[in-house]
């Protein structure tokens, strides 16, 4: 079906839904291209604004530790959907901001480190001064899962999260972009709906209102916005839900890093691992990790879920002051990697 | 406080868990992708709300450099436009070509609003909405003296009153010495972290070095030290003295600005540059429009071309805000009557 055909369609459903006898301008949710006039941007305006209106209840912060992120929850039993990097592990008790400010408890579910997808289930009960529009008391506001394979290229698509972590007064930030394409190799969703830390974990929209992804990481420039897609969710949805581990990397370093200490600091090398025999030593601090700069425990993580058997890595450590390089080895496994 | 420092720092670390890098796959680290990729035709649907309002914006040049935009306010040319940035000769460049000199009328430091003026007439001044402005959701658009808009983007947002640490301003020339202190040592303050610098070498300082004194002056908690670096400002080098395994060793430490360390310069690197002063504000509007430091100072405008305000800064990598124009009025008038002062050194 063309655009227009299909456009005019969806006016005609309008029109008929609303009992409206004139040519309405609407804006369709699936539309993959721009405004053509000043009548279809207010189409898409009202959308976005009516879409926004429905969905920001279900979006909440969590602090986890002394991390912030965001998430969105999916159940009426206060299932909460994640990424992995902001919870961790599971079990890990969390604080759920909602979307009024209130803060009820919950506890972090399963992780899926490699997707970066993880869940954590509300104990609490919904506050009961809490009110969300259409939501029966005592139930949580809830976001429907959409279909990520069903987003075309340059559909609008609407993100928000708790960025720099929940702010008192402010309510999850309303980002506007479109969907630009599904990585294989990352596995993840790219959009132009910019992001940056604290909005970990929270919700992508499609212009319907239904779930789609949820954020995990950004590249350099603001176009590059990554999600993880609502489709892998469900691939593994009860093993996440039931707090399953999922998604181990392939090589293994071998040295273990302080947990008390949000730098990856090295406390323990472990005899003939890779880490020993490149010459890792306790107490270095890693500073760059296979040609990334490496800031957090977690940041070398995630740069360690994608390192392969057989790959030779580069790494820079602090090392009393000065900064040393090293090389590493990863042992080449029994089977060749099935990636790149 | 130093407990809540703490905890803002690390959330701030989740900002780098977010940032896992971009894959080499989608990077092409030679050239940057054109901006607002989505939004280039909204762009230009914006130019009958923006021919209404753009003959009421100027382009402000400090020292010949261009630093803001600016509101006209009144035909006989007073401009408003963003203090912080102001300093040395000031010229304003009309929509028409022609160069004004400007003089430094009064300065409200709160909502880094100055205002200007230069010697014309027939202006045509820009009136701000009175009401609080737009919904959550609505289409708005930086104007500049251009006929197309400068920017384009959605409310993120409705007004709010900022809280925590962005309810403060922050001197946006203060020196800071690039470190992180650990937050729960009992005494004294303890370098958790030696933060990268942009330029140079670092400092000598390490991790685990306790300072006892800088420039001279006892250091015996974190609020002291803060309180000694409010005299300094970016580029001073002050004297750092620190016990080190029983031993005392003094170092001296060049002060680096904080857009240059931890998250600054991480947000910086990631998005384009952000406002230098970006916080105490008394009200805001966020919105998703992406803004050059120097494109602040303008208007910000609805579909109907209503004046929502004036933007104010470039916050983040996914924020820019706006004085509503609501609270712009108020302030617009005590300026307009000469109730304060330009902007000191």
């Amino acid at each position: 079906m063309s655009r227009r055909l299909r456009l005019l369609v969806a006016v005609l459903a309008f029109a008929a839904s609303a009992g409206f006898a004139g040519a309405e301008v609407t804006w369709d949710a699936k539309r993959t291209s721009s405004p053509d006039t000043v009548a279809e941007l207010r189409a898409l305006e009202s959308k976005v604004k009516a879409v926004t209106e429905k969905v920001m209840p279900s979006t909440v912060g969590l602090l986890v530790g002394q991390g912030a992120g965001s998430g969105v929850i999916v159940s009426e039993s206060g299932l909460v959907l994640t990424a992995a990097h902001v919870i961790g592990k599971p079990g890990a008790p969390c604080e759920v901001v909602l979307s009024d400010g209130r803060r009820v408890s919950g506890k972090s579910l399963g992780v899926n480190a490699r997707l970066d997808s993880g869940m954590v289930q509300i104990t609490d009960k919904p506050p009961e001064k809490s009110r969300w529009p259409g939501v029966e008391p005592g139930k949580w506001p809830v976001a429907e899962l959409g279909k990520s394979a069903d987003l075309k290229k340059n559909q609008w698509v609407i993100s928000l999260g708790h960025h720099g972590g929940p702010r008192q007064g402010r309510t999850p930030p309303l980002r506007l972009g479109r969907f630009d394409y599904y990585s294989k190799s990352d596995m993840t969703l790219k959009t132009d709906c910019t992001l940056v830390g604290g909005d970990s974990g929270g919700p992508l929209f499609d212009l319907n209102g239904k779930l789609v992804g949820i954020h995990s990481k950004i590249g350099v420039f603001l176009e590059y916005n990554m999600h993880v897609p609502i489709d892998l969710f469900r691939t593994e949805w009860d093993e996440l839900a039931d707090g399953a581990v999922l998604g181990k990397p392939a090589v293994e370093l071998g040295a273990t890093l302080d947990s008390d200490k949000n730098v990856p600091t090295v406390i323990a090398v472990a005899d003939k691992s890779v880490a020993a025999a490149g010459k890792l030593a306790v107490g270095d601090v890693i500073v760059k990790f296979r040609g990334q700069g490496v800031l957090t425990r977690t940041d070398l993580k995630s740069l360690l879920l994608e390192c392969r058997p057989g790959e030779t890595v580069k790494m820079v450590v602090s090392r009393d002051d000065e900064e040393v390089k090293l090389t590493l080895t990863f042992p080449r496994a029994g089977r060749p990697s099935d990636d790149d | 406080m130093t407990a809540r420092l703490t905890r803002l720092a690390l959330m701030t670390a989740t900002a780098f868990l977010c940032a896992a890098g971009p894959s080499p796959a989608q990077v092409t680290p030679t050239s940057s992708p054109v901006p607002d990729r989505g939004k280039r035709r909204v762009l230009s649907l914006f130019g009958d709300a923006v021919a209404a309002v753009n003959d009421g914006v100027v382009r402000v040049l400090s020292d010949n450099k261009e630093v803001a935009l600016g509101t006209v306010v009144t035909a006989d040319g007073n401009v408003l436009t963003k203090g912080s940035d102001l300093k040395g000769e000031l010229v304003c460049v009309l929509r028409d070509g022609t160069k004004h000199k400007a003089f430094h009328v009064g300065y409200h430091k709160e909502s880094d609003l100055a205002l200007i003026k230069i010697d014309a007439e027939g202006l045509k001044p820009i009136t701000f909405l009175g009401e609080d402005p737009a919904a959550l959701g609505n289409w708005v658009a930086a104007v500049g003296p251009t006929s197309d808009a400068v920017a384009v983007g959605v409310v993120s947002v409705k007004s709010r009153k900022l809280t925590g640490d962005q309810a403060f301003v922050e001197n946006a020339d203060r020196g800071y010495l690039g470190i992180v202190a650990k937050g729960d040592a009992k005494e004294g303050v303890v370098i958790d972290k030696v933060e990268d610098r942009p330029t140079g070498r670092k400092p000598g300082l390490r991790r685990g070095d306790q300072i006892v004194e800088i420039a001279g002056k006892p250091v015996s908690n974190y609020e002291s030290l803060k309180a000694i670096l409010d005299n300094y400002a970016v580029g001073d080098v002050v004297s750092v003295r620190v016990t080190r395994d029983d031993q005392e060793l003094s170092f001296k430490v060049p002060l680096v600005s904080a857009s240059d360390i931890g998250r600054g310069a991480m947000e910086t690197s990631l998005g384009g540059p952000l406002s230098r002063r970006r916080t105490g504000f008394p009200v805001v509007l966020q919105h998703d429009t992406v803004l050059r430091p120097t494109d602040c100072g303008g208007p910000l405008i609805d579909l109907d071309g209503k004046v929502l305000g004036v933007n104010i800064a470039r916050a983040g990598r996914v924020e820019t805000w706006t004085i509503p124009g609501n609270v712009v009025r108020p302030i617009l008038n005590d300026l307009l009557a000469g109730k304060y002062e330009p902007r000191k050194k």
